[in-house]
């Protein structure tokens, strides 16, 4: 007996504009105001208030000096990435724990199928607010639900400013198989998850909707924009794209917070040493090796510098991670005085493949390994701490000879 | 122990002729005292500019100078502050 196959459900939940969203989470009293987040180092404009668009004609992608010519009232705000980033792992994770499979597509954006999941809840409302809930409130998401998820997500985007009956709540557009032709006829062609300049020679030749759009033969699509219009004809066709889950990542993360801010290098560097000292102790990493390691510093304005560094093979030996983790440091050009500090291993799998020495260690080196110790206790008896150091490569490619090897502590 | 960087340069006198190059480099000699070796010949010279874009940025200009007792050295004016330096390379 074959089970009965449940109507495909796409849900689409969004959070508009999502850095804007981070910092006026944090700075509520700039909603409604006209503010632009801006790299530092990139002096366009990364994200746009509706206020700023509306008003003033800024948008995203345009030049700070061009925005602030347009609005001379434009509060400009510092990008921070990594706290965008933070949150929108925050908020899959939350979503991870109501659906099993979820699909990032870009900051604050993320889909997920529901046929199977709409029973669990007593009702769609139900499901809808459990999915609503996975983003603070105060970023402001958007949900879409449609039977595909290019339909959910011009749902999403829609949402709270489309007027449709069948809507439970004002940030939630639910989009039946029924009225697919009828809902997207209108859109306009802006919500296309298309590149800009698509959309700009759409309009260009005066095709605003996406009704204008499916009226046109599909290979003339195909032939003006290649392969963008081929994946747009499916879509508009009705094409069903799968939800395709992140995979799933083991990690580990250790976190250490000061109460007096760190200042220098050296202290930054000692807090590191610990962190890493407690992660290597974590029970979860044992008999298990790391594939990446994510060194973050948190300043007390919120600002934060992060560092991802790929091993060159999977391990998790302190010497080996020390010198990625304290080359990281010494070169960074941290945001300020230092309050937290966290360090995270991913990638975690078991250990069981590893081969460290092709050949096993030959009894001379043994022997002589034996002496250096043995060496090396006399110096520690004598001198009260150990002399000998090993050289280990840093950035051997470095133009800069000091650079490329570091002498670290043998033991 | 934090990682210590090997091959640090070490701050040396340094002669420069009017156009700016090395003539004589203070270098110990077998007493210990420093003094001055004459420079034979610019084998070489480069320049390094990294970090431009941070706040530590770095500039140098490299020679690798054979001196009149034939010892080859390598040595390093910074372009910030112009003191010299040498360097094992």
């Amino acid at each position: 007996m074959v089970a009965p196959r449940h109507p495909d459900i796409f849900g689409c939940l969004v959070v508009p504009r999502f850095p804007l969203a981070c910092e006026l989470g944090d700075r509520p009293e700039l909603w409604g105001r006209p503010v632009v987040v801006a790299h530092a180092d990139a002096p366009v404009v990364w994200s746009a208030s509706p206020a700023a668009t509306r008003t003033h004609g800024v948008v995203e992608g345009q030049r700070l000096s061009e925005a602030m010519g347009r609005c001379p009232s434009l509060v400009v705000l510092d990008a921070r990435p990594a706290r965008y980033e933070a949150r929108d792992a925050a908020i899959l994770d939350a979503l991870e724990r109501v659906v099993p499979g979820v699909e990032p597509a870009g900051l604050g954006t993320a889909y997920v199928e529901l046929a199977s999941l709409a029973r669990c809840y007593r009702s769609p409302a139900a499901l809808h607010a459990a999915l609503l809930g996975c983003a603070p409130s105060e970023l402001r998401p958007r949900l879409g639900v449609g039977p595909t998820k290019f339909v959910a997500g011009l749902a999403a985007s829609l949402a709270g400013t489309h007027g449709r009956s069948g809507n439970v709540a004002p940030n939630v557009t639910v989009v039946d198989a029924s009225e697919v032709a009828a809902f997207v006829t209108p859109v306009p062609v802006t919500a296309l998850p298309v590149e800009a300049e698509m959309i700009r020679r759409l309009r260009l030749v005066g095709i605003t909707t996406v009704g204008q759009l499916a009226a046109l033969p599909r290979h003339a699509l195909v032939a003006q924009f290649g392969a963008q219009g081929m994946r747009l004809v499916a879509l508009l066709d009705g094409a069903a794209e799968p939800v395709r889950p992140r995979p799933r990542e083991e990690r580990v993360r250790e976190r250490l917070a000061f109460p007096e801010p760190l200042t220098s290098r050296e202290a930054v560097l000692a807090a590191a040493a610990q962190v890493l000292r407690r992660i290597l102790r974590h029970p979860r990493r044992r008999d298990r090796v790391a594939r990446q390691l994510v060194v973050r510093a948190e300043t007390e304005q919120g600002k934060r510098w992060e560092s991802r560094a790929t091993l060159r093979h999977a391990r998790c030996d302190h010497d080996g991670l020390w010198v990625t983790l304290a080359s990281a440091l010494e070169r960074a050009s941290l945001p300020g005085p230092v309050s937290e500090l966290t360090v995270e291993l991913r990638g975690l799998r078991p250990s069981r493949g590893w081969q460290g020495e092709l050949l096993a260690t030959s009894r001379a080196s043994a022997e002589r390994r034996e002496r250096i110790e043995e060496g090396m206790r006399q110096l520690r008896t004598r001198y009260g701490r150990t002399l000998v150091g090993r050289m280990v490569p840093v950035e051997p490619w470095s133009r800069v000879p000091e650079r490329r090897w570091a002498l670290v502590e043998l033991e | 122990m934090t990682p210590r960087p090997l091959n640090a340069p070490v701050r040396i006198p340094v002669q420069v002729d009017p156009a700016g190059e090395p003539r004589a480099i203070g270098l110990p000699g077998p007493l210990g005292r420093r003094r001055a070796v004459p420079v034979a010949q610019v084998a070489e010279r480069w320049r390094i500019d990294e970090g431009w874009w941070g706040p530590n940025p770095l500039s140098r200009l490299y020679y690798r100078l054979a001196l009149t007792d034939g010892r080859l050295v390598t040595v390093y004016r910074d372009l910030d502050d112009g003191t010299w330096w040498t360097q094992r390379s």
